[in-house]
């Protein structure tokens, strides 16, 4: 009974490797691949990026000259860790954000990958990066309706890693 | 056969009728796109393993068959997970944790247990594909209901007019249970005449 089981588990484990196998390199370029695209959208001018923190910071090129910063955070959110890659421009100004993972809640939070959120934070200093809500003076982000908790947690994540590019400069 | 294949549909539908299963139905119907993925994600398993057990059924003893049942269903769904990582990024991300949880659906273990270990491969084929349509026939509606009702949209198309105010419910867990319900209580009148 036992050894029927064994085989049971052994032919298993066989095509699984055999599926793990084959599946694996694509799963990893898939990864890479949005990331890199994730990198493009947010510095649509460069046209190379170096890593100079691993998955956190990148120097972006256009040719030889640096035209910016990529920068990659996790904001915690309602529904659990949100990953933001957004660019910062020679005048410390932001280019565009991304929300690369989310798990808010649909309709409400999940708006942070909206157009009309994520477009209020181009051409931002790290002063104005902050909720209208908190700073009614500095603040230039509006919240979404009913969904304070998940864009406070992508500005301030925004506004914190901003200064990224403040050490070490180069 | 045929009656094995339409009973999945109608009579015996595995969510309104049988109604197990639940909870990826209610969890992944927030948009008529994740509800047709899971569903092909769910069908995929559910075929390959009803037809592995019904043919393995035989040389398994009866005090191992659930461990043995258990193993085929993880091995499919492992293979979809993977797959689907692979080659439909998006599509795996935002059905997230509940294409692994296929292998705690009780409508695949079920199937195993009540259909798939008594009756012969061709039988057992044409249950799944039939549970597999059924599943997919309620899933896909349950999801475009909720999503044109708490978005104005389906399969990610805007249908409803641009003032469309939504009922956010609708794509939260308590629109899940609201249009389930209706759908059962429609299904339940249908099949009374």
């Amino acid at each position: 009974m036992s050894i029927l089981l064994l085989i049971v588990c052994a032919i298993s484990g066989g095509s699984l490797g055999i599926v793990y196998k084959q599946t694996k390199p694509k799963i990893d370029k898939q990864t890479n691949q949005k990331k890199l695209d994730a990198l493009q959208e947010v510095m649509p001018d460069a046209t190379k990026f170096d890593e100079v923190v691993i998955d956190k910071k990148w120097i972006a090129y256009k040719n030889t000259e640096i035209v910016g910063w990529a920068l990659k955070t996790v904001a915690f959110g309602y529904g659990g860790p949100i990953q933001i890659i957004f660019g910062v421009d020679k005048n410390k100004k932001i280019t565009r954000i991304k929300i690369i993972e989310q798990n808010e809640t649909p309709g409400l939070g999940a708006k942070i990958t909206e157009k009309k959120f994520t477009n209020q934070f181009e051409g931002k200093t790290k002063k104005d990066a902050v909720l209208k809500k908190d700073d009614n003076i500095n603040g230039k982000i509006d919240a979404i309706t009913a969904a304070t908790i998940s864009s406070r947690a992508v500005t301030n994540a925004i506004n914190q890693t901003m200064e990224l590019i403040d050490t070490e400069q180069k | 056969m045929i009656k094995e294949f339409i009973k999945g549909i109608w009579k015996e539908n595995p969510i309104l009728v049988i109604m197990l299963g639940l909870c990826p139905a209610l969890a992944v119907s927030t948009s008529a796109m994740n509800g047709v993925g899971m569903s092909l994600a769910f069908a995929f398993v559910l075929i390959c393993s009803n037809i592995v057990i019904a043919s393995i059924k035989k040389i398994i003893p009866g005090e191992i068959r659930i461990p043995a049942y258990i193993i085929v269903i993880s091995t499919f769904v492992t293979i979809i997970d993977y797959s689907l990582k692979a080659y439909a990024p998006a599509l795996s991300s935002s059905l997230g944790i509940f294409v692994p949880l296929i292998v705690v659906n009780c409508i695949v273990m079920g199937r195993a247990e009540t259909f798939a270990s008594k009756n012969g491969i061709m039988a057992s084929l044409f249950d799944a594909l039939g549970m597999s349509i059924g599943f997919t026939i309620v899933i896909t509606l349950l999801a475009s209901i909720r999503e044109l009702l708490g978005n104005g949209t389906i399969f990610g198309y805007a249908v409803m007019p641009q003032n469309y105010q939504p009922f956010l419910i609708m794509v939260l867990p308590p629109g899940a249970f609201l249009v389930i319900g209706f759908l059962m209580a429609l299904h339940k009148k249908l099949s009374r005449k």
